[in-house]
């Protein structure tokens, strides 16, 4: 076998915590933690609308993912039904019936080859079909007749797991194994449990999740092919919903309801510990057909409370970044000026109450520094951890023009603005080159430029913005002034860019917004995350690439007047803001298509 | 106060109706009766409000189509008999109110 060397050219190297930039595929030594770490593609799922069935029905069974699917079963206006329909990732297709029609039946197997087991034909059924591609022919039977069970396998190897059964009437435990041939009864459920979701990948190995054991239920086992073992829950306690999934450690459960009057959009993913909860479906159902895998899945018709159509296709695939939790501040504010990149930032000044407290980040946590001479918050930033500016800005009373300067110990008082603002934007390399624009009172177009000892008015921007997002931009002839506020109500989602001569309005954000957090980024590569949009505060964040912004991963939480730094869209740092309270939280963002997990060596 | 969501009325006519880009841009959610909700203010809801060719409607609008489908499924539901009605599955209908 080849080495690890002989694959990737390199051995596995040691580092103190994580590389800067890793690439996919790489592992190390993470001498911090002790353990292999590895780059890992962050990838996401998400529902979009497929083919409408012929046939709307509940409780249906279904074989396969998003580009081909078998729909069988089911209960449909004027009874049970044995319809069956093929789908080719667009469009469904009558074809030849199940010899018995019913409805809340178990699955097995794929669309060429599938397994519609047991089920409701008033009462319950044993009888088992097989599907060859062509017609439905009765097999062996199930030892329990059952109906809304949990099920998963393939056409040789297969697995049903509780329902509800008749005299006596019941919330089953009972699981019955499939080997190809004959039908076993095993070890049973820990609870006893109908209209749950189920997932896995054979007769050995299954996933049995929410459900009706007298109550709605949250609760998940896991089967091994000898027992089931209780493992964490289902976010949300729901039972009518359906599950997907090639194995018992990777699987997704989605609709279903809580009666009397809640039906879920929802969707959860189990990673093989824990159920997170992932992208929604359109439409709420329960009762509905699913089957697939945690990275391809279809969710078919069902109830909404009425029938419907609807289908839904489940796949994997744009890389978006991820924003992860990073040291908090030591003083929680808003309004703060910020400087720096991801490694190096500056938190400076802020409210509520107004503070000149200056604090700054080194990559692993936020130290106190000294303060601004005269506190003040919404001042525009400009430059880095050792040269800055903080010009202008709002104390607790008034706008002021007050200039200071940052040397990366103390702030000094330097020429001030020619027009007192705050709340607008900055840009620029250092203390020695910066650039001031946009901001109040009122709806300020005039932009300054500093050339390390006075102020000179340059050509304005196109239309006044206030609360813009105290500007993007590594220098002063390169900037971007981003969103904000026409007062008095007027959000903006328009975008302007700097020269170094004129200021030209380029595309909008998809969102309008103000008070997103400045500083992340250039005029070629940054972000705009949170803000306020009116009449709410806003987790979205949209990554700019010179010419579009597109909407990527959200923040965590929601929050206006955050600081912001990062050198591009790559990486970035939000730190504090207003949620509306006044936080210390910070969320570092990646814009890798990668992040870093951990190799488990259990 | 000022609206959260805004709605349509539109036919869902499958594959390409809400596609992959979109769902990740925005959350959308289907109601009886061919009811989209999508967020206000918000250029890529109003660009698949244009693309599906939806009909806006106001909250109260599109609540008066939701309960009309609702109340139908509702009394679809009471008219089974009792025995259907006692089945352990299907529950009745209930009533969706949709969010400002």
């Amino acid at each position: 076998m080849a080495e690890y060397k002989e694959i990737h050219g390199t051995k596995i190297r040691n580092y103190t915590t994580n590389p800067d930039n890793p690439i996919t595929g790489e592992v190390w030594y993470n001498g911090t933690d002790n353990v292999l770490k590895f780059s890992f593609p962050n990838i996401v799922g998400s529902w979009a609308t497929g083919g409408n069935v012929n046939t709307a029905r509940q409780s249906a069974g279904q074989t396969g993912g998003s580009s081909n699917g078998l729909f069988f079963s089911g209960s449909a206006p004027g009874g049970y039904v044995g319809n069956t329909e093929e789908y080719n990732g667009s469009a469904w297709t009558e074809v030849n019936d199940l010899n018995t029609a019913r409805a809340y039946v178990g699955q097995a197997g794929t669309p060429t080859q599938a397994k519609c087991i047991s089920g409701y034909d008033n009462p319950n059924t044993a009888i088992v079909e097989d599907w060859n591609g062509t017609n439905w022919t009765e097999t062996t039977d199930v030892n329990t007749a059952r109906q809304s069970m949990g099920t998963n396998g393939t056409y040789t190897s297969a697995i049903i797991y509780g329902g509800y059964v008749y005299a006596p009437t019941t919330r089953s435990a009972a699981t019955e194994t499939w080997n190809g041939s004959a039908w076993t009864e095993v070890n049973d459920l820990n609870a006893g449990r109908y209209i749950l979701g189920g997932a896995g990948a054979d007769s050995t190995s299954a996933l049995a999740f929410g459900g009706d054991t007298g109550s709605r239920v949250n609760s998940t086992e896991l089967w091994n092919g000898t027992n089931w073992t209780e493992v964490n829950n289902l976010n949300q306690v729901k039972s009518s919903l359906k599950g997907a999934g090639a194995t018992n450690t990777s699987a997704l459960a989605f609709g279903g309801n809580n009666p009397p009057d809640t039906i879920f959009t929802t969707t959860e993913e189990w990673n093989g510990t824990n159920w997170t909860q992932v992208n929604v479906m359109s439409t709420a159902r329960r009762n509905h057909a699913g089957s697939g895998t945690a990275k391809d899945a279809l969710a078919t018709s069902g109830e909404n409370p009425s029938l419907t159509a609807a289908t839904e296709e489940w796949t994997i695939n744009t890389p978006v970044g991820a924003f992860s939790s990073a040291p908090s501040l030591n003083t929680a504010r808003g309004n703060i000026a910020n400087f720096g990149i991801t490694t190096a930032a500056l938190a400076v000044g802020g409210r509520s109450p107004v503070v000149g407290v200056t604090e700054q980040f080194d990559g692993t946590s936020w130290t106190e520094l000294n303060d601004l001479n005269t506190a003040r918050h919404s001042s525009m930033p400009s430059g880095t951890t050792t040269s800055a500016l903080a010009s202008g800005g709002e104390t607790a009373t008034v706008f002021t023009g007050v200039v200071e300067e940052w040397n990366g110990t103390n702030w000094a008082e330097t020429a001030d603005l020619n027009t007192t603002r705050g709340e607008g934007g900055g840009a620029g390399a250092s203390a020695e080159a910066a650039l001031v624009f946009g901001g109040g009172p009122g709806n300020v177009t005039n932009t300054e430029s500093w050339n390390g000892s006075a102020w000179t008015e340059v050509n304005d921007l196109n239309g006044g913005m206030i609360q813009s997002a105290l500007g993007l931009g590594r220098t002063y002839t390169a900037a971007l002034a981003v969103a904000g506020r026409n007062p008095p109500s007027s959000y903006l989602d328009k975008t302007e860019t700097w020269n170094g001569t004129n200021w030209t309005e380029v595309n909008d954000l998809n969102t309008a917004r103000a008070s997103a957090a400045g500083q992340t980024g250039s005029t070629t590569s940054a972000i705009q995350a949170g803000g306020y949009t009116g009449t709410a505060y806003t987790t979205a964040n949209e990554s700019w690439n010179g010419t579009n912004w597109t909407e990527s991963a959200d923040l965590s939480t929601a929050r206006s007047g955050a600081g912001g730094a990062g050198a591009d869209s790559a990486s970035a740092l939000i730190y504090g803001g207003f949620t509306p309270s006044v936080t210390t939280t910070t969320e570092e963002w990646s814009g890798s298509t990668n992040l870093t997990k951990t190799v488990s060596t259990d | 106060m000022a609206k959260t969501y805004q709605y349509c009325v539109a036919e869902n006519w499958g594959k390409g109706f809400i596609d992959h880009v979109e769902s990740q841009r925005i959350t959308f959610k289907g109601y009886p009766g061919n009811v989209w909700q999508v967020p206000a203010y918000n250029k890529h809801g109003n660009l698949w409000i244009a693309k599906v060719a939806g009909t806006v409607k106001t909250k109260d609008e599109a609540q008066a189509i939701v309960n009309a489908e609702v109340q139908a499924a509702q009394a679809a539901w009471d008219a089974q008999t009792d025995e259907q009605k006692a089945e352990p599955n299907p529950q009745r209908p209930a009533d969706i109110t949709l969010e400002e």
